[in-house]
C-alpha cells in the first residue's frame, strides 16, 4: 500500500468521466457532541476499466426471508442497545451479559469520567463502570452497577463473515432520544480485517459503540468511524472482544486512537506488537505521511479487492514473491496452509506475519498447482 | 443539469488496489470537540473535511456533490444494480404512477398520481414555485404540471398534470415496521434505492413543543413517570405514577408516548388517565414550552454531510417515517413501496448520512384529504 501525501479530495477532471482519486480516506469516529476524529485511511484508488461482477442478491422469497430476520434482530436486540453518558456527550453501546455488561467503542469511555450514564430505549436509566479499553483498535467495555437481570444479546463470530453478507446496525443515532428506538439500518460487509469490519450501514455520531449484528442477531462489531463515502462505516471487530476479553473486564486500558495523543501508557498491547511502534504523529493529521510498521511482512504483490479470488495483478520488482517466480495471473489458493478464497483473506494472512517469516504458498496457474516455500521480505523504508 | 441525480449512470469504474504487506490500515488522525465538552484543547486538529464543511456553511462545490451524486456503487454494496434488478417486479405495479418533476429545466424531484384525471403530489420545497413544471413518464412522455396549492407544514404540493388518463397510486395505510424493507420507486431506474423502516413514525417537530415535566419509563400498566416536574407536577402528578392513557389514547412505549406529547403545543390542556397504586385518577395537565432539544452542534452538521445531500428542507415534519435508504434530493416526493408493491408512503426528505423520512400511514391520507383533491379519496382508496 502507497502512503500518499494529504490529499483529501480526488483529482476529477469534471469534463471527462474520469476520476482519479488518490490518497485518504478520511475516517471519523462517531460519538456525538464529543470526540471525533478522522483516521486519514492511506487506500490509493486508481482508475480502472470496467470490472463488473455478478452477486447473488437473490429471489423475492429471500428477501421477505431477509426482512423476516432483520426485523426478528430488531425485536430481539432493541431493548440491549443503549445509550451512553458522561453527561457531555453521547455514544452508544449493547448489553452482552443479564448483570449488564455493555460492549461499546473505546472512544465513547475515553473521558475521565469514573461513572457513566446508561440509558435504555425503554426510558431507565442506570449508572455504570467503565471497566477496559483497547484504544488501538476502539474497543471498550462498561458494566452496568445495578442488579440486573438485563435485556441483552449473543456475540457472535466475524470468522464467518465474507464480503457481501447482510448485517443490521442499531445505535442511538445523534444522541439518546426519548421519541424513537435506536434506527434500524441495513448494509453488507464490504471488507473484513482482523481488528475491524468496513460495511455500508450508515452511521453517524451517537452510533459510536453500537453494535453491528449478522442476521442471526448476534453482535459481530462495534460502531467506530466513517468516512467521506455513505460506504465508508468502520466498525470494531467482536474478534478483538473475544481475544482482549479478560484484560477489558479485568479494567485494563492500553494502546493509543490511531493517529491521536489521547493514549494510556498503562499497559501494552498483546497483539500486534508491531502497534507499538507506530511513529509519533505528526502536527497537522492532514499532512502527515505515517511511515508503516518496520517488521511488515511484504509478498511484494498487489491484489485488486473488487476480485473474487486472490489473483496477483502485478509483482514487484526485486520482491520476495519476483524472486521465487510468481507470476501475474496466478490466484493464491492457500497460505501457509490456510485456505485463501479472496484478496482480503491473503492480506490479513500476510499481515498476521512478520518479515522473515517462512511460509508455504500453493497458486494455480492454469490447470498447474504449484507450491511455493516463500520468505516474506521487509518494507523498505524511506 | 440534466445529469444530476444520474447516479446509476456509471461510464468509468474503479477499482482499489493495494499493495500488500504487513498491516493495511496506516492510520494519521487529529482529534477535535464537539459542541460544549472538555476536550476542546485539541480542537486544532479539526479533519480538514469537516473543517472546510464548517467553513462554508455545509456548502460544497458542484464537483463534490457530483462525486457523492456520481458514486460508484461497489459489487458487493446493498445498492448494486443486480440487488435492485433483482426486485424491480416488485415495483412494476407502481412506476406508471411515478414521475420525475422537471423544473425549471432540471430535475427537482419526484411525484406520484393520486387521481387518474392527473392530480398528483410532490415535495415542495425543491420547487422553484414561479417557474414552469413539467412531469416526466419514462423515458419519452412528459407533460406539462400546474401547481395547485402547498400544504407547507408537511411540506407536499399538489400539482394538477396535462389533461390526459393517468394511473394512481394505491395508499396502503399501515405504516411501516421498524426493519421493513422499502423500495424508493423511479423514473430513469425502477427502483432508485432499497431501506429499511428505521423508526416508527413520529413527530419530527423541533420547536413550539409542548412540555409535561416527567422522566417516563416502561411498566406494566403503561408509562411509570419520575423527576415529576413543570406541568405534570402543577396538574398533581406525583414519581412513581403510571400514566395509562392520554387523551384517551392508551400508552403503552415510551416512544409512543412521548411522540404523542410532541404532537400537541403549550397551552393545550390533556386528560391524563394515571393509576396510583390501585387508584386511577384523571389529570388535566396544561403543557409548558419546551426548548429544542437538538444536539446538532456544526460539526455534528458537517459529519452528517457526509457521502450525503441534504434536501433544501430535512425536519420539522408533524409525522414522518425515518428509513435508511441514500436518497438524493431530487429522489424525494415520490412512492415508498413494500416488498409487496404496496405504496406505504411518500419520501419527503433527506436529512443526513443516514435518515431519510416519508410521510406514511393515516397521516399520509389525512394530508390528501386536507388537499381536497377533486376526485379523491377515489373508492379504491377509501
Amino acid at each position: 500500500m502507497r502512503v500518499d501525501r494529504a490529499n483529501n479530495h480526488g483529482a476529477c477532471s469534471s469534463g471527462e468521466r474520469r476520476l482519479e482519486v488518490q490518497g485518504f480516506v478520511s475516517s471519523i469516529l462517531v460519538v456525538v457532541t464529543a470526540f471525533v476524529a478522522v483516521l486519514a485511511l492511506a487506500t490509493p484508488v486508481k482508475a480502472q476499466s470496467k470490472n463488473t461482477l455478478p452477486t447473488t442478491a437473490g429471489s423475492l422469497d429471500e428477501w421477505r426471508q431477509r426482512e423476516a430476520a432483520v426485523q426478528q434482530v430488531v425485536a430481539d436486540a432493541t431493548d440491549a442497545v443503549v445509550a451512553i453518558t458522561d453527561q457531555e456527550s453521547f455514544g452508544s453501546g449493547v448489553i452482552v451479559s443479564p448483570d449488564g455488561l455493555v460492549l461499546t467503542a473505546g472512544h465513547v469511555i475515553l473521558s475521565p469520567a469514573r461513572e457513566f450514564t446508561i440509558l435504555l430505549p425503554n426510558g431507565k436509566t442506570a449508572k455504570a463502570k467503565p471497566l477496559g479499553k483497547n484504544l488501538n483498535h476502539d474497543a471498550g467495555m462498561l458494566q452496568i452497577e445495578e442488579t440486573g437481570p438485563w435485556p441483552h444479546v449473543e456475540i457472535g463470530e466475524a470468522s464467518g463473515l465474507r464480503r457481501g453478507t447482510w448485517v443490521v446496525a442499531l445505535g442511538h443515532s445523534g444522541g439518546y432520544d426519548l421519541g424513537r428506538r435506536p434506527p434500524v439500518r441495513i448494509g453488507r460487509i464490504l471488507q473484513t480485517e482482523r481488528d475491524a469490519l468496513t460495511t455500508d450501514c450508515p452511521i453517524i455520531g451517537g452510533d459510536s459503540g453500537g453494535p453491528l449484528f449478522n442476521l442471526e442477531g448476534q453482535v459481530i462489531g462495534i460502531h467506530s468511524s466513517i468516512g467521506e463515502s455513505i460506504a465508508e462505516n468502520r466498525h470494531v471487530s467482536v474478534q478483538t472482544f473475544l481475544r482482549d476479553w479478560d484484560r477489558l473486564k479485568a479494567g485494563e486500558s492500553w494502546g493509543q486512537l490511531p493517529g491521536t495523543r489521547s493514549n494510556e501508557s498503562d499497559g501494552e498491547d498483546a497483539a500486534p506488537p508491531r502497534r507499538e511502534r507506530r511513529p509519533p504523529r505528526e502536527p497537522n493529521p492532514g499532512k502527515a505521511n505515517p511511515a508503516p510498521p518496520l517488521d511488515s511482512a511484504v509478498l511484494g504483490v498487489e491484489l485488486d479487492l473488487q476480485d473474487q479470488v486472490a489473483i496477483l495483478r502485478v509483482i514487484k520488482p526485486d520482491s520476495a514473491a519476483e524472486r521465487v517466480g510468481l507470476r501475474v495471473g496466478d490466484v493464491v489458493e492457500s497460505f501457509n496452509g490456510v485456505a485463501i478464497q479472496s484478496p482480503q483473506e491473503l492480506i490479513d494472512q500476510i499481515a498476521a506475519k512478520r518479515a522473515g517469516d517462512s511460509v508455504k504458498v500453493v497458486v494455480r496457474r492454469g490447470a498447474e498447482r504449484i507450491e511455493y516455500q516463500i520468505i516474506l521480505g521487509q518494507l523498505q523504508t524511506k | 443539469m440534466l445529469s444530476m441525480g444520474c447516479r446509476a449512470a456509471k461510464s468509468f469504474q474503479l477499482k482499489r488496489r493495494d499493495l500488500v504487506f504487513g498491516s493495511l490500515a496506516v492510520l494519521a488522525a487529529g482529534w477535535l470537540s464537539l459542541g460544549s465538552c472538555l476536550h476542546r484543547t485539541e480542537a486544532q486538529d479539526t479533519p480538514e473535511i469537516l473543517q472546510r464543511l464548517q467553513d462554508n456553511e455545509g456548502r460544497r462545490s458542484q464537483r463534490e456533490l457530483n462525486e457523492i451524486r456520481e458514486r460508484r456503487v461497489g459489487s458487493f454494496e446493498r445498492e448494486n444494480a443486480s440487488v435492485l434488478r433483482d426486485l424491480q417486479p416488485v415495483v412494476s405495479g407502481v412506476r406508471a404512477s411515478t414521475f420525475e418533476v422537471i423544473n425549471p429545466t432540471y430535475w427537482a424531484a419526484v411525484g406520484a398520481v393520486v387521481t387518474s384525471d392527473g392530480y398528483a403530489i410532490t415535495k415542495a420545497s425543491e420547487l422553484e414555485q414561479d417557474q414552469p413544471i413539467k412531469a416526466r413518464f419514462g423515458r419519452d412522455k412528459t407533460v406539462s404540471a400546474t401547481l395547485v396549492k402547498v400544504d407547507a407544514e408537511n411540506d407536499i404540493a399538489l400539482l394538477k398534470l396535462a389533461e390526459g388518463t393517468y394511473q394512481p397510486i394505491h395508499l396502503h395505510a399501515a405504516e411501516p415496521q421498524p426493519g421493513q424493507i422499502l423500495l424508493s420507486v423511479g423514473v430513469r431506474e425502477p427502483i432508485m434505492t432499497l431501506g429499511v423502516c428505521s423508526c416508527e413514525a413520529r413527530s419530527l417537530l423541533q420547536r413550539n413543543r409542548g412540555q409535561i415535566g416527567v422522566v417516563p419509563q416502561e411498566a406494566a400498566d403503561g408509562i411509570a413517570i419520575y423527576q415529576v416536574t413543570n406541568a405534570a407536577y402543577r396538574a398533581g402528578l406525583r414519581d412513581g405514577d403510571v400514566i395509562m392513557s392520554v387523551q384517551g389514547r392508551e400508552v403503552k412505549k415510551v416512544p409512543e408516548f412521548v411522540s404523542l406529547i410532541r404532537k400537541y403545543r403549550p397551552g393545550d390542556e390533556l386528560t391524563v388517565k394515571t393509576k396510583r397504586g390501585d387508584t386511577v385518577l384523571d389529570f388535566t395537565v396544561k403543557l409548558g414550552t419546551v426548548r429544542s432539544l437538538s444536539m446538532d452542534t456544526p460539526r455534528f452538521e458537517a459529519m452528517n454531510m457526509l457521502g450525503s445531500i441534504n434536501s433544501q428542507r430535512g425536519g420539522a415534519f408533524p409525522w414522518a417515517m425515518q428509513h435508511d435508504s441514500p436518497l438524493l434530493p431530487e429522489q424525494c416526493g415520490g412512492p415508498l413501496v413494500n416488498l409487496s408493491g404496496e405504496v406505504v408512503g411518500i419520501n419527503i426528505a433527506r436529512n443526513g448520512r443516514t435518515a431519510s423520512y416519508a410521510i406514511t400511514g393515516e397521516h399520509l391520507a389525512e394530508v390528501l384529504r386536507n388537499l381536497e383533491i377533486p376526485g379523491w379519496p377515489a373508492a379504491s382508496n377509501q
